[in-house]
């Protein structure tokens, strides 16, 4: 039996103590110092967008998939935005052979198979990272590979195999070896 | 001979804009063709300096338009675009208020650059960044204050 030591019951003091904002120093790089006030220009800049959720989607709309899932995190406004297809839309069709008009015939079956935002994720982004930004895939290519996903998806919850696997072969960081 | 047309900035200044010019803006142009556009039209939505870019804008499209056999070849107008690098080099603020004017006016050209050069500000930033520039407070929307503020500013 573990004897009390003081120690034990001692509430660590880390809840109570108060964040103090950091006090810029002259030893902070001066260039943050610039970018606090460029900051307090955007702040009344981005009132405007706030209030006109088709402008905020125009713009988010020609951002890249990284830049556009870290734009969701910011604020609501900002998430329901960030979540309309049309947004994801035009994402994907940066990085579809023929561009978005070509892809426009495509977007009952992409809904179908579980929206653009998805099919960025699982298969556009990872490609883009593997071959490089200014790569393209072909719109059948792409759409193949998103329901090879969806009905791995389905089949394996039938079965009750854990994850599609199928995929994982695009993963930039840790491919794995599906052959 | 051109006709004119009148537009009425939101702070009351008048300005004279060619037809072809105002067409290039879509609402504009199913305005004219409707033929809407005799009294003049008010723009409730735009103040008179977003205006003056705006027709700028459309002027110097409409000339380039007019005058290059480049644009028709299929070609990339050069010139155009470094006009337009120019054109869109101004405070990020006057920016939004040019590409919120264009979205309503349906310019596609000038939608295009300003939300392009918005876009290309936000890119690469993280979220906590992009938070700390347009949280919801941010919002024109006034705050109730009397007996609903809250003890963290801020945070809603």
């Amino acid at each position: 039996m573990l004897s009390h030591s003081p120690t034990e019951h001692r509430v660590p003091s880390s809840i109570y103590t108060v964040v103090q904002p950091q006090q810029p120093t002259m030893a902070m790089d001066l260039s943050s110092a610039y970018e606090q006030q460029q900051e307090g220009r955007v702040e009344e800049v981005f009132a405007v967008i706030n209030d006109n959720g088709d402008l905020l989607a125009e713009v988010l709309g020609r951002l890249d998939g990284r830049s556009l899932a870290a734009a969701g995190c910011v604020c609501r406004v900002w998430a329901g935005v960030s979540r309309r297809e049309s947004v994801w839309e035009a994402v994907c069709g940066r990085h579809v052979e023929g561009g978005a008009a070509a892809g426009a015939g495509a977007r009952p079956v992409v809904a179908a198979l579980g929206g653009y935002r998805r099919l960025y994720r699982l298969c556009l982004g990872p490609a883009a990272d593997r071959l490089g930004a200014a790569a393209r895939l072909s719109l059948s290519l792409s759409l193949s590979l998103f329901s090879i996903d969806c009905y791995e998806r389905r089949l394996g919850r039938e079965r009750g195999h854990p994850r599609p696997a199928s995929l994982l072969f695009l993963d930039h960081y840790n491919p794995v070896d599906v052959s | 001979m051109a006709r004119t047309i009148k537009f009425r900035s939101s702070d009351g200044e008048v300005f004279d804009v060619e037809e072809a010019v105002a067409m290039e803006s879509q609402t504009m142009k199913h305005v004219i063709e409707d033929d809407c556009a005799d009294g003049g039209i008010t723009l409730y939505n735009v103040t008179s300096d977003i205006l003056v870019k705006v027709i700028e804008y459309c002027k110097k499209h409409v000339d380039a338009a007019v005058g290059s056999f480049i644009k028709a070849l299929g070609g990339v107008d050069k010139d155009l675009e470094s006009w337009d690098g120019e054109f869109v080099n101004v405070d990020l603020a006057i920016q939004v208020d040019i590409s919120n004017a264009s979205n309503s006016l349906n310019i596609e050209g000038l939608l295009d650059l300003t939300t392009r050069v918005i876009a290309d500000n936000i890119r690469g930033r993280s979220h906590k960044r992009s938070v700390r520039s347009s949280t919801l407070k941010m919002s024109s929307r006034p705050r109730m204050r009397n007996g609903f503020g809250r003890r963290t500013p801020g945070r809603s």
